[in-house]
């Protein structure tokens, strides 16, 4: 079996529902299979879910119902110390629920990489340290090589020392994906990664973006409501489907788009 | 590219020293920030170290002052006593006692002196202050111990002699006999004079021997050794009763009369065999017979003159009476040859040989003088006895041997028979110490004590135990313990106040701090909540306030210990005229160091836990969802 045949994420009836501020909001999922190395997108206006979902798939957030939630850990990623007497290389919802802080945290580093909306970069770290912190974690010393090469693709290799304070939004972005990448997880969550940028620079980014995480193997889950740049990377989008239930709430429903 | 993107510093392989590299970048990414809180603490600290440090450093300088001045460690009887030599030698096998050395009577213990090349030059009255092998308030003060016929100086004697080291001291002991000044030269050589510090006193320090023959000078004896004229201190019999045989027996008012005021404190008839076992003389008939005596102690002759004086005219006879006595007789190089009984008999001299006859007149004091007869009749040891023999007495550690005069006859019974004036001094032998001295062929009186002591306790934590243990056995002495006590009182009244301010300084600190690092958190949370996205564990972030604390903490303490030294300098340099080599008023140990940074260390720490217990609450959905 190819790697583009590995499935990645597997969810099927989960539910997430939530109370805030009186008002009810259930997101509802009711397959979603996810192989590994695929682009996918979640479009779908504010406050619909999308970040709801990124939680759950990014494993900060236990889905309230679920019949399966399955996520596939990386099958060559050595680095797994503190598991090694579990041999886990796969996490269901409830090896999810039964992990500690620490491991889930471990899973985390190694396994995912984020890109939020305004980038996420830490204001007391340069670029460099930003982009390296990740692999400093996973300790992947001298990712120097790997940081000219991201750095490079991504057009911020002048800005290395710079704190991110002086960059632009875009070159922000670009930092933000060098470092989502930099130790390569085995998926990247992006929220909104376009959302801060222009048209231009957004669809110059989504195409690196997208170039990038082919070349690396990389999983990419975009979540955007921008439906230029989800065309241009996407290879499978998923849009939510909004419904009120009852006087305030709503129900959100993420169904594949044809 | 790769040397300008070569991270130098943050590149750590656990997450521990990544978190402390992040603390320590977001710390210098907001330095001003920073730099205010660190000088807040700074401004806690310095005061707290610059009030501990002139605790410590006054404190330490007196007690400094104490324990290096042998003076403070000085422990003098406030009494005029008779302290034998057990006692001394008791005293001076203490643990807690370096030093002790007997004193004679204080107003025995001075002499006029002036330089042997000054001549007439006009004397100066010097204090004789004993010492001996470990004196330290010699030793301490820049002299070596004087030996033989040496002395060391005072410095205030020294100016008004104008001696200097290695001169001749003429010292003149004087006494007044009758209405006549004489006076006793000794020399003696300035050996050393002692730092200013020792005494102002105008003094001599000398060997005790030195203060012994001025002392027995003064008291009117001769002092052959020095060629000093006087009387010598002779030996003096003493009683323990007398036998008084009369005709008419007494009325309960004579008995009284007779232990009224002479010295006696008993009185009791006797029959005539006990008179006999008691004098060995056969009692006269129709004489009745009365036993003086005292309970414990004996009299001297004057408390037999005293009865005689009260039984004037009544046709009394007077017998002393004295116990029987211990010796041994001893060949000439001091083996013993028997173990003796010593009987005194009231016989004179001359009627030994008669004996036992009762002295027709009764006893009288006419023979009592030092020059008693050492004559004695023994019983049957053996045939060949030389005419002379050896005696010899003990008491506890003194010997008295003297020779004695064998007379032809021998004693009846298993005792020795000695004249009762030679019993009377051997009986004194019991009490105090005597010598047989052979130049002068006499009992002399043996040095009973001395009237005080020079004592020095080993440290000057041990003055006040044994100025206690002195106390408890009457001798009430005069110490420096309440100037140790003092400033051990101060030391504590100081700690107090200081730790009463330190606490009031380090709540403050603790709670600017704590406010700070928890305003921090708040402020970063989304940064924060990014890091536990990306992959730190509770655990791990737990430490970034932490170590941010320990930092801003450890960064203040170092402020405020170099704003402590520029202080200490300063406040060191303005007291430099009252301060002694070695001292300081402002001054903190290495220890005091070692416990400030720990100090610190864990009040930062804890100051930093409200946010690092923020900080494990964070979410790391926070990131997104703040988004």
């Amino acid at each position: 079996m190819g790697q583009s045949d590995q499935i990645h994420y597997s969810l099927r009836q989960v539910s997430k529902t939530r109370q805030k501020g009186g008002v009810a909001f259930e997101l509802k999922i009711p397959a979603l299979r996810i192989r590994r190395g695929e682009c996918v997108a979640f479009i779908g206006q504010s406050g619909c879910g999308k970040s709801t979902l990124l939680d759950m798939l990014a494993l900060v957030l236990r889905p309230t119902e679920a019949d399966e939630f399955l996520f596939q850990i990386s099958a060559d990623y050595p680095a797994l110390p503190r598991f090694q007497a579990t041999s886990l290389n796969s996490a269901s919802l409830q090896e999810i629920a039964s992990l500690s802080d620490m491991q889930l945290a471990h899973i985390r580093r190694s396994q995912i990489g984020y890109v939020l909306q305004s980038g996420g970069l830490l204001p007391f770290l340069t670029v460099r340290d930003n982009i390296l912190l990740p692999c400093a974690l996973n300790g992947l010393a001298d990712q120097w090589e790997v940081l000219e090469i991201l750095a490079a693709r991504l057009n911020i290799s002048d800005q290395l020392t710079k704190k991110p304070r002086y960059l632009s939004g875009g070159q922000r972005q670009r930092a933000a994906i060098a470092r989502a990448l930099a130790h390569r997880p085995s998926v990247v969550l992006a929220d909104e990664p376009t959302a801060a940028v222009d048209r231009i620079n957004a669809g110059e980014i989504g195409r690196i973006f997208k170039s990038l995480a082919e070349e690396m193997g990389v999983t990419l889950l975009l979540a955007s409501h921008d439906q230029q740049m989800v065309s241009a990377t996407a290879d499978r989008v998923f849009v939510f489907q909004v419904k009120k239930i009852g006087p305030t709430g709503t129900r959100s429903t993420v169904i594949e788009s044809n | 590219m790769r040397g300008a993107a070569r991270p130098s510093k943050c590149r750590p392989l656990s997450s521990r020293g990544i978190i402390f590299c992040l603390s320590r970048a977001d710390l210098l990414n907001e330095w001003t920030l920073s730099l205010c809180l660190v000088m807040a603490v700074a401004a806690v600290l310095s005061p707290l170290l610059i009030l501990f440090g002139l605790k410590f450093g006054t404190i330490e300088t007196l007690r400094h002052r104490l324990v290096q001045d042998p003076r403070n460690r000085e422990i003098r009887p406030m009494l005029s006593k008779v302290f034998d030599q057990e006692w001394l030698q008791q005293i001076g096998s203490r643990k807690d006692v370096s030093f002790v050395v007997p004193m004679t009577r204080q107003i025995s213990a001075s002499i006029d002196g002036t330089l042997e090349k000054d001549g007439s030059a006009e004397l100066a009255g010097l204090d004789l202050i004993p010492t001996s092998g470990d004196d330290p308030l010699v030793l301490e003060n820049g002299a070596l111990i004087p030996e033989g016929n040496q002395c060391v100086l005072t410095q205030s004697a020294a100016e008004a002699l104008g001696a200097k080291p290695g001169e001749m001291l003429v010292g003149y002991a004087k006494r007044m006999v009758g209405a006549r000044y004489e006076a006793g030269e000794l020399k003696l050589e300035v050996s050393g004079i002692l730092s200013p510090r020792a005494s102002s006193m105008k003094a001599a320090f000398v060997p005790l021997q030195v203060l012994e023959v001025v002392e027995r000078y003064k008291d009117g004896q001769a002092v052959p050794e020095y060629g000093w004229p006087g009387t010598p201190a002779l030996a003096y019999p003493v009683y323990d009763g007398v036998i008084v045989l009369l005709r008419k027996p007494f009325t309960p008012a004579d008995e009284f009369k007779l232990v009224s005021g002479t010295g006696f404190t008993r009185i009791e008839q006797i029959t005539a065999e006990r008179f006999k076992a008691l004098s060995s003389l056969e009692a006269p008939p129709d004489h009745s017979i009365y036993l003086v005596h005292t309970k414990q102690k004996s009299v001297t002759r004057q408390s037999l003159d005293a009865v005689k004086l009260k039984l004037r005219g009544s046709g009394a006879i007077l017998i002393p009476w004295i116990k029987d006595l211990q010796a041994e007789l001893t060949d000439p190089a001091g083996k013993v040859i028997s173990s003796l009984t010593l009987h005194s008999v009231a016989a004179a001299p001359h009627d030994m040989e008669r004996f036992p006859s009762i002295p027709l007149r009764g006893w009288t004091s006419d023979g009592d003088s030092s020059r008693e007869p050492r004559k004695a009749l023994l019983p049957e040891i053996s045939k060949d006895l030389p005419t002379t023999v050896l005696f010899r007495m003990r008491r506890n550690e003194d010997v008295l041997s003297f020779p004695v005069e064998v007379l032809p006859k021998r004693a009846s019974g298993d005792r020795a028979i000695i004249p009762v004036l030679l019993g009377g001094i051997l009986n004194l032998f019991t009490e105090r110490n005597i010598a047989f001295d052979p130049g002068q062929n006499q009992f002399v009186l043996k040095r009973r004590g001395y009237a005080g002591f020079r004592l020095y306790a080993a440290t000057i934590d041990d003055v006040d135990g044994l100025k206690r243990h002195l106390e408890a056995q009457g001798i009430p002495v005069h110490t420096e313990a309440q100037r140790i006590r003092d400033v051990m009182e101060l030391d504590g009244y100081l700690t107090l106040l200081f730790l009463l301010i330190s606490a009031v300084g380090i709540c403050g600190g603790v709670a600017a701090l704590t406010a700070s690092l928890y305003a921090s958190v708040e402020r970063k949370r989304k940064e924060l909540s990014v890091l536990r996205l990306i992959g730190f564990s509770r655990g791990a972030l737990f430490r970034f306030p932490v170590y941010q604390g320990v930092l801003i903490a450890g960064s203040g303490f170092l402020l405020a210990l170099a704003f402590f030294f520029v202080m200490a300098w300063t406040v060191n340099a303005l007291f430099r005229s009252h301060l002694q080599a070695g001292e300081s008023f402002c001054r903190l140990s290495a220890w005091h160091l070692v416990l400030s940074v720990t100090a610190v260390g864990i009040l930062a720490s804890l100051s930093s836990f409200a946010a690092a217990w923020r900080v494990a609450s964070i979410d790391p959905a926070e990131s997104l969802r703040d988004e």
